[in-house]
């Protein structure tokens, strides 16, 4: 079922479009190839509905349209829904399993990640990446992650991360080179987690 | 302050003003974000060609419409873009790509690998060492490296998701037994990131190495054939070969005639109708430098029989 979406209460995306999700592809393609690097999102005009953060509605406007799908930990009536839909343009689907996209907001109640697409042999890029919303973040100690787009090794801690989280991240490296493709997002800035990276720690 | 890039230079670099009346970078935007999510998603699975849709391009194909793309979906006024045809930044190909998107993204261009942030290439990698957050973009005319050796699509599509690459190392064997050596000098097949054997488009094999672990982002772009894929930075990329035949690269036994370099690419140049020859670096860029630094090759006496020989060892130059 689609909900309506409240215009009148809708806060703008972009000031510039072109510019914002040029400079936002930029940011999310540097975290994307060295993951554990923290990037930040230049759109500070940007005003999502709460809980949505400044990173992740950046992402979204930068990624999404009417060619994907967007499962989100929102309840189906919630602002949030509606602005994406509003503004992205793109389908909310109930089913995780059929989301190219996922926003989670909540990481302490996101579904298993086997539950998401992890793409199949022959087309592994048919993989849902998650937008996962956390608490703060940064590069100075936590996880230890090595793989491509890694001199040595980096660090990343994102708080609020469960550790089923993490045992399901480690039973999906197993997979490779299936599986999802992560990036989180706390405030304005953002760092990634794609399916080549090895975590210890 | 910003510096000046070659903004007077004849190759017509630096910033001119931008068009109106045109998108930014040519493309519409939602084009750029499908070949964006494409993007992340070749960086995300390195070495693995990701379909995506490509569109025509005011540009014959052949002229590196899947790099431009590419480029295009990246670049913003704040980026500094060299393109090089064959190590060259002043062919005809190469400068009106580089005008392409100084008038539609305000680019600023320079000729200097160490200044740009963005390299779109045709055939080389720049002999200058790229370093970390620098994109290099490869046009690529042929994406599947197995191709040529098994025609069918859904048999290849196969071999890449069962990494089924024995038919690739027969083909290769099978040249050591004809040739004694591995024939193929360009477009040399790698293993990426120990899974998926990737063409590295129509380089010399010389520049294989510098694939590997490279500090840069390595982008590929095959606009006829649709596909996209990367190599991130620091991820290993193996040239095939054998234990009894190791890879090896092209060496040269002479020494560039301009700039007395000895460990860069060659091209042969003809001097004369005699055939008299002369080898100069194929980085264009590289050669100047080295020759605004004081370097002089040997140019009174032109090489009188081309002779390349294959071997890891480095020639006392100039
Ligand atoms: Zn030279």
């Amino acid at each position: 079922m689609v909900f309506p979406i409240d215009l009148n209460r809708l806060t703008p995306g972009f000031s510039d479009p072109v510019q914002g999700s040029r400079q936002t592809f930029r940011a999310i393609l540097d975290a994307m190839a060295h993951p554990g690097r923290i990037v930040a999102t230049d759109n500070n005009v940007l005003s999502p509905p709460r809980p949505l953060n400044l990173a992740s509605v950046a992402v979204c406007l930068t990624l999404l349209d009417f060619e994907t799908t967007l499962w989100t930990d929102l309840k189906p009536n919630a602002k949030g829904n509606g602005w994406l839909r509003f503004h992205c343009g793109c389908s909310i689907v109930q089913d995780p399993s059929e989301a190219v996209f996922a926003l989670i907001t909540r990481s302490d109640t996101m579904p298993a990640l086997n539950k998401f697409k992890p793409g199949n042999d022959e087309s592994p890029e048919f993989s849902t990446t998650l937008i996962i919303q956390t608490g703060r973040l940064r590069s100075t100690d936590g996880k230890r992650l090595t793989g491509p787009g890694i001199e040595t090794f980096s660090t990343l801690k994102a708080q609020g991360l469960t550790k089923r989280f993490w045992q399901d991240r480690q039973s999906q490296s197993a997979m490779f080179p299936l599986g999802v493709d992560i990036i989180f997002t706390c405030e304005n800035r953002l760092a990634a987690l794609p399916r080549t990276s090895s975590v210890e720690g | 302050m910003k510096k000046q890039f070659n903004r007077q230079s004849e190759t017509g670099g630096g910033r001119s003003s931008v068009m109106e009346g045109y998108n930014f970078a040519y493309l519409d935007e939602q084009t750029k974000r499908m070949i964006r999510r494409t993007i992340l998603k070749a960086v995300a699975i390195p070495g693995y060609q990701v379909p995506f849709g490509s569109r025509e391009m005011p540009l014959p194909y052949g002229w590196g419409t899947g790099g431009i793309q590419i480029t295009a979906s990246l670049i913003g006024s704040e980026d500094i873009l060299k393109v090089i045809d064959q190590g060259a930044d002043d062919t005809t190909n190469a400068v009106s790509i580089r005008r392409f998107f100084s008038r539609t993204a305000g680019a600023l261009t320079t000729t200097r690998t160490r200044e740009a942030t963005i390299i779109q290439t045709r055939h080389r990698i720049p002999e200058t060492h790229l370093t970390k957050d620098q994109i290099i973009v490869y046009q690529v005319p042929i994406p599947e490296p197995l191709r040529f050796i098994e025609p069918r699509a859904k048999e290849v599509c196969r071999m890449h998701a069962l990494k089924e690459y024995g038919i690739m190392f027969v083909k290769l064997y099978e040249d050591i037994s004809r040739h004694g050596r591995i024939a193929k000098a360009f477009d040399y097949p790698v293993l990426v990131n120990d899974r998926y054997v990737m063409s590295p488009s129509p380089i010399p094999k010389f520049d294989n190495p510098k694939m590997d672990r490279m500090p840069a982002l390595q982008l590929f772009g095959a606009g006829r054939e649709k596909r996209i894929y990367a190599v991130p930075p620091y991820t290993k990329v193996k040239s095939l070969d054998f234990e009894d035949y190791p890879f090896e690269v092209e060496r040269w036994p002479h020494c560039c005639a301009l700039c007395g370099s000895g460990n860069s690419y060659l091209d042969e140049i003809i001097m004369d109708d005699r055939g008299s020859k002369m080898f100069i670096c194929s980085d264009t860029n590289h050669c100047n430098e080295r020759v605004a630094r004081g370097h002089k090759g040997n140019q009174e006496e032109p090489v009188e029989k081309a002779q390349i020989s294959i071997g890891t060892g480095a020639r006392k130059c100039a």
